[in-house]
């Protein structure tokens, strides 16, 4: 019997605690595309964007116990996989953090796209950015991190911050200008 | 080209609560990992009591043959005697002076299987940092794993009791040889095979709770949580909790048992600042009693707070230095507009010496 949409988060949680399967999928389709969506924004691509989504999904179910419901449950679920994306990042030392991009080849490739920006184009942008600055940008202009909490999270100072930040708004400033044209 | 913040805010708006569908089989591979895990789970409490069983059916037995063996030997004892006539004193006194004297007849009472001295699942030697473990578990190890009970007998079926004897390792590093560690065909382990190559790594799942985990793990692991109770949990994954008020340096360890007989450390600490307050994004002053006024969250109170909201022109609609006056959406005697404000708080936790600053984008609600 399915899950009725009525039910309630914390009915939904415990039920998913008692290990039953319709719960656990009913929880994964109704939060999966709010916390792909933050995997995309982090994530190089799609195919990281998955396993990143696929590792959240299985820390939520082995975390769900220790959830107290003092706050909200979907804002739980988000830092689980900004947090989770967080740690892929620290793992891709091997990128370069001053990439220099090549922004007309890449951008030549899109697609045109209409004046309104969909939130897959402006994903698509975030992820044409190096790991570094993609991850300071996130954390400061949609999550509203600051640069302390945001050096604190990625061991770095609060300059590399600031630098990184305003390094990604530039490449960011010159593939819309591109885009516009 | 568009502004910094304009950039912002176009990003932010277009992301923030975006939804996108995620690919198809992404939760079969959940699925079958959550299920994997409730099965392991099942299936280790399932061995926990067979071991169990298994140990209290020997025990039983043994219990019983010896109860056998006793019974039988008095009941030889009592058993009715000949009827004695001076005939057959004198042929057993003759018969006595004609053979050696016998030994003194014992009961054969087969040995039991439990042994009662110390558990010897993990044959160590002295000086090991097993050792250090078992000091800080009270002498035996690993109690409280929940895995191997602390009074299973040797040689049971369980446990080998043959295991070989482990090297000593100290902080990761082969040590030098000595008696203990000599390589022999009962101690097949040789020092120059244990290597470092265990690391913790620690997802934030949220504000004070950890899931932990280890890379280059081969065998069993145990983890020590600073909490005074030694190496009590088991598993290659673990969640942490920081106890409520716990403040400073956690040090976070985990143990590798290694299938090679070696043993291999990794430490993670943990900086603990119980001052980080807890922010929302909206207030709803509608008189309700729920998030009426805007008050960031602090377990203790802080050593130094400055909280102000700006409005989308950048006016300061509210200040305050006080930790425990927050804001109400009222801009000195005018209420103010529902839509977007930014507060900027600065705050010092007494445990902290540095001032930190929390930006957030807050949503006044009308």
């Amino acid at each position: 019997m399915p899950i009725g949409k009525d039910i309630t988060e914390k009915e939904l949680v415990n039920k998913c605690l008692r290990g039953e399967p319709l719960a656990q999928k009913s929880l994964y389709d109704q939060y999966s595309p709010v916390m792909y969506s933050i995997c995309m924004r982090y994530a190089k691509n799609a195919e990281n964007a998955r396993d990143l989504l696929q590792e959240s999904f299985i820390k939520v179910f082995e975390g769900l116990k220790y959830f107290r419901f003092q706050g909200s449950f979907e804002g739980w679920l988000k830092r689980v996989a900004v947090n989770t994306c967080l740690d892929f990042n620290k793992k891709l030392k091997s990128e370069p953090y001053n990439e220099e991009l090549d922004l007309h080849a890449q951008i030549g490739q899109q697609e045109t796209m209409n004046t309104g920006l969909q939130a897959k184009d402006l994903i698509h942008l975030l992820q044409k950015l190096p790991v570094g600055y993609r991850t300071v940008f996130n954390l400061y202009a949609i999550e509203g991190y600051s640069h302390s909490e945001i050096a604190d999270s990625l061991g770095i100072s609060d300059n590399t911050s600031k630098t990184q930040l305003f390094k990604a708004r530039k490449l960011l400033q010159a593939m819309l200008a591109e885009l516009e044209k | 080209m568009k502004e910094f913040n304009e950039l912002d805010e176009l990003f932010k708006e277009g992301l923030q609560n975006a939804h996108i569908a995620p690919p198809a089989g992404v939760w079969g591979t959940v699925a079958s990992s959550v299920s994997t895990a409730s099965t392991a789970t099942v299936t280790a409490a399932a061995w926990i009591v067979a071991a169990k069983l298994v140990v209290g059916s020997i025990v039983a037995v043994s219990v019983s043959y010896f109860a056998y063996h006793a019974i039988t030997n008095n009941q030889k004892e009592v058993a009715p005697k000949e009827k004695i006539t001076s005939e057959k004193i004198a042929e057993k006194i003759s018969e006595s002076k004609s053979l050696p004297a016998e030994k003194p007849k014992t009961i054969d009472i087969e040995k039991p299987i439990v042994k009662t001295n110390k558990p010897e699942y993990y044959r160590l030697p002295i000086g090991s940092n097993e050792e250090e473990i078992a000091h800080e578990n009270g002498g035996n190890l690993p109690i409280g794993s929940g895995i191997i009970p602390s009074n299973l007998p040797i040689g049971s079926g369980i446990i080998p009791s043959n295991l070989p004897t482990a090297p000593v390792v100290r902080n990761n590093q082969p040590q030098p040889e000595s008696p203990a560690v000599k390589q022999t065909p009962n101690n097949p382990v040789s020092v120059s095979t244990c290597t470092h190559t265990l690391s913790i790594v620690a997802t934030k799942l949220a504000e004070g709770m950890y899931s932990l985990g280890v890379a280059g793990a081969n065998g069993d692991v145990f983890w020590n949580f600073d909490d005074g109770n030694g190496y009590a949990v088991k598993g290659e994954t673990a969640m942490f909790n920081i106890p409520t008020g716990k403040s400073g340096e956690i040090k976070l360890k985990a143990l590798c048992r290694l299938k090679n007989g070696c043993k291999d450390s990794a430490g993670f600490i943990l900086n603990v600042d119980a001052g980080t307050p807890e922010v929302w994004d909206f207030l709803t002053p509608n008189g309700d009693g729920y998030n009426d006024v805007y008050l960031p969250l602090f377990q203790a109170p802080p050593a130094y707070f400055d909280m102000a909201i700006y409005d989308a022109n950048n006016h300061t609609v509210f200040h305050s230095d006080n930790a425990t006056l927050g804001w109400n959406g009222i801009s000195g005697a005018i209420q103010c507009h529902a839509g977007r404000y930014l507060m900027v708080l600065v705050y010092k936790s007494n445990a902290s010496s540095k001032s930190r600053t929390i930006r957030k984008t807050i949503e006044l609600i009308r």
